[in-house]
């Protein structure tokens, strides 16, 4: 099933942020995966967002994150990073076309 | 380094078994996950090889040393800069760039530059072989320019929430 066709813009980002987000992926495994998903019928400005977040963002370092650098910190700069990635995947829509 | 071996190997144990299952069940569905598997594995082979290699040279040209010298705080505007552009060709996970930048931040880099530093190093050079064949060089090409800007709106506007 096509997720995130481009008339799905905005709930497609969201998911393919939320994904990018949970997921527990190596960034050198992101790209065969999108491009596997491209196959399938997601749209690109789905997969830029899944990219990103997927790259930036993870469940599963937080608690290093948190180590590092404190609590605030880190839940100040995974929720400003989801913001910003969903803005500029639809600035990625427009530049596409 | 065992750990990843002990975690890769149940991965590898858990497709395998999966796809037990599946031959037993769906037979021709069986041969074609093998063929799948087959064709993905040669393929990413290739790859792997030679984006390991850019990864390794990369390592060994921009030492951590030279990149807390650039960073430090008496760097002015001028850290953002750097931090919004070297990251990108830096290569790892972000479990490998966590300590590296808490270094940076003990030796006095500012908040704003290690949040510009993180979302930066997401423009992933080292693997602008392995996008451009999944993804295609239109989508790389637009996707690595929009990381510097990206990086430099969730410094500042990080470094603002922050500081507050």
């Amino acid at each position: 099933m096509p997720i995130g066709l481009e008339g799905s813009g905005i709930i497609g980002i969201l998911i393919g942020e939320l994904v990018g987000a949970f997921a527990l992926v190596q960034p050198a495994a992101v790209f065969p995966f999108s491009g596997m998903l491209l196959n399938k019928g997601a749209s690109y400005t789905t997969i830029y967002a899944f990219v990103s977040t997927a790259i930036l963002i993870g469940i599963s370092t937080f608690p290093a994150e948190i180590k590092f650098f404190g609590k605030r910190f880190t839940i100040v700069r995974n929720l400003l990073t989801f913001f910003v990635v969903f803005i500029f995947s639809l600035f990625f829509q427009l530049f596409l076309k | 380094m065992k750990k990843i071996y002990k975690e890769a190997l149940t991965y590898i144990l858990i497709g395998l078994a999966i796809w037990f299952l599946i031959f037993i069940f769906f037979p021709s569905k069986g041969l074609e996950v093998g063929r799948v598997a087959y064709n993905t594995f040669v393929q990413a082979v290739k790859i792997v090889i030679a984006v390991f290699l850019f990864i390794g040279l990369l390592q060994v040209w921009l030492s951590s040393e030279t990149l807390s010298k650039i960073m430090g705080k008496e760097a002015g505007w001028a850290k953002y800069v750097i931090s919004s552009t070297v990251p990108i060709f830096i290569g790892g996970s972000l479990f490998s760039i966590f300590p590296l930048l808490s270094a940076l931040l003990e030796k006095g880099a500012s908040l704003g530059a290690i949040l510009t530093f993180i979302t930066a190093w997401s423009g992933k050079a080292p693997l602008i072989p392995l996008e451009i064949h999944f993804l295609g060089l239109h989508f790389t090409i637009l996707r690595t320019i929009m990381v510097i800007p990206m990086a430099l709106i969730i410094g500042v506007v990080g470094e603002l929430i922050l500081e507050a």
